[in-house]
């Protein structure tokens, strides 16, 4: 019986270990970044990298002061809202709102639905076609959408067991290292945010999903977070996952949530 | 005849495909252009080597590596595997996971036990 | 005369394999087709990696590759690739139970 009860007990540890809630979970994560970047506001982890390095910031700075390479893309976005109807749809009525919103997990589903998805399910519901998860029409509309709420702030929603479980599974391919190169996201992304791989400076997670979709030079164009997910999983020689895929959208919903209480931003740019 | 001919070139291509790789093997890269190179050691991609530009400074600067490892063998195993010694290193296990061949890594541990 | 036949014999299959593993061990486990049980190795290792999203990069395009060179007749190189690919799948594997209860150090 004493076994059975320490058995049981040593379980629920086990479990309560797993599922540390949200708050707690961020507010180490802001404190390690804290302790790694003292001189660093929270709130100017909105600006991603650039965040941490002086030299970048002056050359993101003067981007940001003539026409960002993207203004055309994001404009032509806000016309293909109207075009395809998407504000018909009830998750779109308010744009600002929809990207506040968003990724929220949805109880009737019982999955986590991130802004993409309910753009494609939206286009898909208006036009009777598919919308792309990563470029293109669906970069462009997301960033206008996204533009809509700059300066509101991330506020990502954990509650109930099946919500908290999907935030877990996203936090443990977070820290888990994967393919050939055994990297995990926070190897790089936490515990070597700001230094260099040749001469690129590593962005902090935190802030990581203040100005997406984003743009970056390398693509000369938009791409939603979860296309860069599958350009990082790639450098690790690890097999890209399907952008708005499960574990993709659960990874998301993790990283959204590290990030809740800075500012969404329209600059979008990023090397 | 245009038959003959595309047959031909196909066997040419076929054979081409099968004798390419062969021919890539057969070209020896020299130590330091396995230690530097992209698509291969990428070492500058983490560490300072001297000689080596646009270094990144994830790892600690490759000097002194005489006195850092006296025993050489322990510098090939940390190539090898550098999990074994801290399971939290974000550097690859270039031996053990295959990104290099057995051969790669002791060019790689030669040519950084010079610095 | 037989005995000096199956040494030099078995000297010369297991210089031969030696030279085709690039130092990977041998994955085949006796059947009579090398090939055969090489890939099915490799494939069943490489799906389940899929099914737990921590496949490696190259190791399908690595199966179809061996997959290529069987068809072609290089038996010892398809068994080779066939057999990295499998290592590599192995190598995964042993990542996801480490992945599986990963977090924070902080």
């Amino acid at each position: 019986m004493k076994k059975l009860i320490t058995a049981i007990a040593g379980i629920s540890f086990l479990v309560g270990m797993a599922s540390a809630d949200v708050d707690s979970d961020q507010k180490a994560f802001i404190n390690y970044f804290k302790t790694a970047f003292p001189n660093v506001e929270f709130a100017d982890y909105t600006n991603g990298v650039y965040s941490l390095d002086e030299g970048s910031r002056s050359q993101f700075e003067e981007i940001l002061d003539g026409i960002p390479p993207y203004e055309e893309a994001v404009e032509k976005g806000g016309k293909e809202f109207v075009e395809f109807g998407l504000n018909k749809c009830a998750a779109f009525k308010d744009p600002a709102a929809a990207r506040v919103k968003h990724p929220y997990f949805d109880e009737a589903t019982q999955k986590v639905v991130t802004l993409e998805a309910a753009l494609k399910a939206c286009y898909q519901e208006q036009t009777g076609k598919k919308l792309g998860s990563k470029k293109g029409k669906i970069a462009r509309i997301s960033a206008w959408i996204s533009d809509q709420a700059a300066g509101e702030k991330i506020n990502v929603k954990v509650e109930g067991a099946a919500a908290q479980a999907a935030y877990d599974q996203g936090k443990a391919f977070f820290y888990g290292k994967r393919g050939q190169f055994n990297m995990a996201c926070a190897d790089c992304h936490v515990y070597n945010a700001g230094k260099k791989a040749r001469a690129d400076i590593l962005s902090p997670a935190l802030g990581h999903t203040t100005h997406v979709p984003m743009y970056r030079a390398k693509w000369a164009g938009l791409g939603t977070l979860q296309r860069r997910y599958g350009g990082c999983l790639k450098n690790m020689r690890a097999k890209p996952i399907s952008a708005q895929s499960e574990i993709m959208n659960n990874l998301e919903y993790f990283q959204q949530a590290m990030s809740n209480g800075l500012e969404i931003t329209d600059a979008r740019y990023r090397k | 005849m245009k038959k003959t001919i595309s047959s031909i070139s196909a066997v040419a291509t076929l054979a081409a495909l099968f004798v390419m790789p062969l021919q890539a093997g057969a070209k020896e890269m020299t130590d330091e252009e396995v230690t530097f190179g992209r698509k291969a050691g990428n070492c500058l991609a983490c560490h300072m080597i001297p000689g080596g530009n646009l270094p990144g400074n994830i790892g600690p600067p490759l000097l002194a590596m005489k006195a850092r490892f006296p025993n050489k063998a322990d510098l090939r195993a940390q190539i090898w595997d550098a999990t074994e010694k801290n399971p939290n290193t974000i550097m690859p296990p270039f031996g053990k996971h295959g990104v290099l061949t057995e051969k790669q890594v002791d060019q790689v541990t030669n040519y950084i036990y010079t610095k | 005369m037989k005995k000096l036949l199956i040494t030099a014999l078995s000297v010369f299959s297991l210089t031969a394999q030696a030279g085709f593993m690039d130092g990977a061990h041998n994955w085949n486990n006796g059947s009579s087709d090398p090939f055969k049980s090489a890939i099915k190795a490799a494939e069943s290792g490489y799906k389940a990696n899929l099914a737990v999203n921590m496949a490696w990069r190259d190791t399908g395009s690595m199966i179809k590759e061996a997959k290529k060179l069987n068809a072609a007749g290089k038996t010892a190189a398809a068994v080779a690739l066939a057999n990295k690919a499998h290592h590599q799948s192995m190598n995964a594997t042993a990542q996801t139970a480490l992945a599986e209860s990963a977090g924070p150090r902080f």
